[in-house]
Order: structure tokens, then sequence, then C-alpha cells
């Protein structure tokens, strides 16, 4: 018996082996770039010179740098409404397509379609369709109600709407997850809720969401990581053709944290700056993912109570 | 549902336009151009070449897509079928990487590669996928869990080393999860523009998507030819999907959180 335990213990020791690919790919591409991306943030660096310790100067000179302002609120706008209202949106068309089940893969298929194609192609698709003053089809609409053209894309008030609009095409990708966790809820909720003449939304608050309770959080996070690196669909809409761009459109109006990141770090190769800014995303991240850990943990707590 | 259908459409329309239909501003006329330029396809062709990039993004999504699936299904095996000390931690770990924003790690990744000389090559698009995706690794364990045991116990007890098990025994009775996991894999390298942006510098590497960012001809391109470009990247997408449907709803239910 004892040689068995023995010869049990050492085979569940491979189990290391099998692990170590990621354990390697883990330290090597994420926990030390991340520490030593630090390092370089404290750093003057253009990767020709060598690297010159300035301490916190680059955190601070994005605190006056207008063009990291932009970026940070548009971030921000773009995390609230693209998260908030697509996934409620997401939920919400996910709960009317489980209701009736015909031509369901029909409205699937087309809801899902738009994740398919390349962020960078959907991007420039729908810059002709807001366009400039008097063309481009939302203005043409306009003009027919006797509307003004507004110049969507050059103006740092209108352009984030336009990548906040163009983000509900991806809904479908959230939409399909809810309605498989739609799906695996027992039916017969649904029934006996009513049986008591529980309507639409009753059901859909009372019974679909909390029962949807660890999608939801997966969606959530998931979907402010998204956020967070939103940066091709601006980067496709403010690129005019060409690789030498050095704005994030015009007045930097498409401006996002990740954009701004790429410009410093790979079109100035202003490294220590770009490095600064990575850190931020990176503790917005942190930070938004502990408050929903935390709000998770104590929600389950008073469920566990109840 | 229309709202959805309606830019593929005008993107369909405007690419038959030349750049004064294009800026026309009439209801009905925006709609229904007249002369059709369907030579703006031809042109999109001559001005850049769409096919080297399109095989180019097809046969680097592939290989990613392979290295992927194989390295996250041993990374899987190694969690599913192991009693280890830290086996949880270890998972743990794995899906807080999820939560990571990748681009944080770039700078100094980039500083490395380009010191040892990989810059401006597929290999530092290809290095990374050769150590396991967190996403991917827990969708195969999901699956893995659930796979009863009596097999590879059995070929345990008749004295098959490890390896073979997860070969023989274990990947076969994955497939449905490997597919799914390839499928997202391949879309995942296939939407990709921040890799190749950074690391592909020169014209003959470009995949789909940053040759359509970096539209530029030898002259100075109608914008309408940039659209057709697109419409003509668009046409494998709608391929993918046909092949893919049928993994992509059954992945959803293997990703099932509960």
């Amino acid at each position: 018996m004892a040689g068995k335990g023995g010869l049990l213990a050492r085979r569940n020791r491979m189990g290391y082996v099998y692990i170590l690919p990621w354990l390697i790919g883990f330290i090597a591409f994420q926990a030390f770039p991340i520490i030593y991306s630090f390092y370089i943030s404290l750093h003057k660096w253009d990767m020709l010179t060598k690297p010159k310790f300035i301490g916190w100067v680059n955190y601070q000179s994005l605190l006056t740098d207008p063009r990291f302002m932009i970026s940070i609120r548009n971030t921000f706008l773009f995390m609230i409404f693209s998260m908030g209202l697509g996934i409620s949106l997401g939920l919400f068309i996910a709960a009317l397509l489980a209701e009736n089940l015909k031509g369901n893969r029909f409205y699937r298929t087309v809801f899902y379609l738009p994740n398919l194609v390349v962020p960078v192609a959907f991007g420039m698709m729908m810059r002709p369709i807001f366009g400039g003053l008097d063309y481009g089809l939302i203005n043409i609409i306009l003009s027919l109600f006797g509307f003004e053209g507004v110049r969507w894309l050059d103006n740092p008030s209108t352009a984030i709407w336009v990548v906040i609009i163009t983000n509900f095409w991806f809904i479908g990708a959230c939409m399909i997850i809810f309605l498989a966790g739609i799906k695996s809820i027992s039916r017969t909720y649904y029934e006996a809720a009513e049986i008591d003449g529980a309507g639409w939304f009753r059901r859909l608050f009372h019974i679909t969401i909390p029962l949807l309770g660890p999608i939801l959080f997966f969606q959530t996070i998931t979907g402010l990581i998204y956020a967070l690196q939103i940066f091709d669909i601006p980067m496709a809409m403010a690129n005019m053709g060409g690789s030498q761009h050095t704005t994030m459109g015009i007045n930097d109006s498409l401006g996002t944290l990740i954009y701004y990141l790429y410009l410093l770090g790979f079109r100035n190769w202003n490294m220590g700056r770009a490095s600064a800014v990575g850190w931020v995303v990176f503790g917005i991240g942190l930070i938004f993912t502990t408050i929903i850990l935390m709000v998770l943990r104590k929600s389950w707590k008073t469920q566990e109570t109840n | 549902m229309v709202l959805i259908i309606i830019p593929f459409i005008w993107l369909l329309v405007s690419s038959l336009k030349n750049m004064g239909q294009y800026y026309d501003t009439d209801f009905v006329k925006v709609w229904f151009p007249w002369p059709l330029h369907f030579e703006n396809y031809a042109k999109a062709l001559k001005f850049v070449p769409l096919f080297l990039y399109l095989w180019n993004s097809v046969w680097l999504a592939t290989a990613q897509m392979l290295l992927a699936v194989f390295s996250s299904a041993l990374v899987a095996y190694g969690l599913s079928r192991f009693e280890f000390r830290g086996r949880e931690t270890v998972f743990i770990l794995i899906i807080a990487s999820i939560m990571l924003p990748t681009q944080v790690t770039q700078i100094p990744l980039f500083m490395f590669y380009s010191k040892i000389g990989f810059v401006n090559s597929f290999k530092p698009l290809i290095i990374p996928h050769l150590f396991g995706a967190a996403y991917h690794i827990f969708l195969i364990r999901q699956f893995m869990m659930s796979l009863p045991r009596d097999l590879d116990e059995s070929a345990m007890i008749d004295g098959a080393n490890t390896f073979t098990i997860f070969s023989r025994i274990i990947l076969p009775q994955c497939k449905p999860a490997l597919m799914v996991t390839g499928l997202f894999a391949f879309l995942f390298s296939w939407k990709d523009i921040w890799n190749p942006l950074i690391y592909l510098s020169s014209n003959k590497f470009y995949t789909l998507p940053l040759g359509l960012l970096f539209f530029t001809g030898p002259t100075r391109v109608e914008y309408t030819v940039e659209l057709a470009a697109i419409v003509i990247a668009l046409i494998p997408t709608i391929i993918i999907y046909f092949i893919g449907q049928r993994y992509l709803e059954r992945g959803i239910n293997i990703a099932d959180l509960k």
C-alpha cells in the first residue's frame, strides 16, 4: 500500500510539469513586465540614450497634460456607457429573445455578426455613417428634419459618443452569453411566477437577474477590462489614411488611455511617460476589480444569512 | 435589428460610389447611386496587396490558434487531473491574470524583443502563445473536470505515462472544447490590431486589420476605394462565421460559469 501511495504522490507531482508552461509565461510575459514597466515609468527613456532616473515626474506631468485629460475622460465615459448600457441592453435583448423561441436563431445570428468583423474595419465603416458637415448618413437624416449637420468626429465633445454608439453594435457577444445563462435557469421558476401573475419586468428583475449572478459578474469585469483597453475603434476612426498620424483624431478628440500610451511609446518613443500611462490603466483596473469583488462578497454573505 | 444591418448596407452602397456621389446629400440618391463604380474594387486590389495581407492574417491566426490551444490544453490537464499542493492558488492566479490589461506589459516586452532583434518579424506574435492563455485554460479545464475519470484511471493502471494518457485519452475526448477554444483563439488573433501595430512595420508583414488601418496607395486614394477594400476584408469573416457557428454556440454552454 505504501508503495502505491508513493507512486500516486510521484504521479501527482507531474502536475507541476504540466502547469509549468503557464507559470513561465505568466512570469515572463505578465508579472515581470508589469513590475519592470513601473521601473521604466520612473525614468526618462527614449530607447536610444541611457535611461535617466527622474522619479515621479512622468506621473506629475500627466496631470497637466491636456491630451492625457481628454484620454482619461473619454475612457471613463466609454466605460460607463459601454459597460452600463451595454450590459443592461444585452441582458434586455437576451431576455426578450429567450421568451419567444421562434426565429431565435436568425436573430442571434444577426446580433452576433458585428462581433466577427475586425474592429478596425468596423470603425472604418462607421466613419461614413457619421460623416462630416453635410454628408454622412446621420447628417443627411438630420437635414431631412431641418437640423444642421455636425462634424461628429472633429469635436472632442461629440467624438467619443461616436465610439460609444459604435460599440453598441458589439452587444451581441454579451447578449449571447446571457441567453445561454437564461436558458440554463429552470423553467419552473418562470412558470410559478406566471401563475402568481408576475409581469415580464417583474420576472426579469426577480428571477432572471438574481439567478444570473455569476455570469453578470463575469460580464461586468470583462466589460470593464475591455473598456479600459479600448483603442482600436477610435484609432480606426481617427486614422485618415496613413501611418504617420501623431494626433488622436482632430484635436485629439478620439483619445483614449491605451491610444495615448501607443502614441507616447511607439510614435514619440517616450517610454517612461507611456509606462506611466500604462500604470494608471493598471491601477484603475485593479481598483475597480477590487470594488466589484468586495461588493460581490458582501452580497453573497447577505444571501447566505437570508 | 434593422439598425445592426444598416452600416453594412451603407458600406456596400458607398463602396460603389465615386467621391462626388459620396458627398451627395440627397436622401434618395445616397441609397441608390448611379452609375455604380465597380472599378473601386479593382482599384483597391491594385493599390494594396490585400491578398498578401489576408494570407498573413490567416496563417498567423492559424499558427497562434494551434499553439495556444495545445499549450492551454497541457496546462488544463495539469490542473484537472493531478492533485498537488498549490493547485487552487495557481487556478485562482490564472483567473486573476485574465483581468490584467495586456497593454501595460507591452513596453518592457517591446524593449526586450527589440534588443534581441525580433521586432519587425512574426516571432513576438507567436512566442507568447507557447505558454497557454488564461481564458483558454479556464475553458478547457472546465470541460476536462466534467469528463469521467474511468478511462484514464484504467490506462494508469496499465502503466501508461501521463503524457500518453493526455494525448491518447484526454485530448480526443476534449474535442468539442478544443474546437471552441480554437475558434475563440482564431478570432482573437484575427481581430487583433495591437500586436501587429507595434511589431510589424514592413509592408510585406501586414495583417489584414493593419493593412486596412494604413490604407494608402501610391497616389492619394479615393475614400470610396478604401470602403471597397473593407468589403473585401469582410468576406473571410462571413466564411469563418459559417464554419464556426456550430462551435460558437456549444462554447457558450461550456463557458457557463455555474
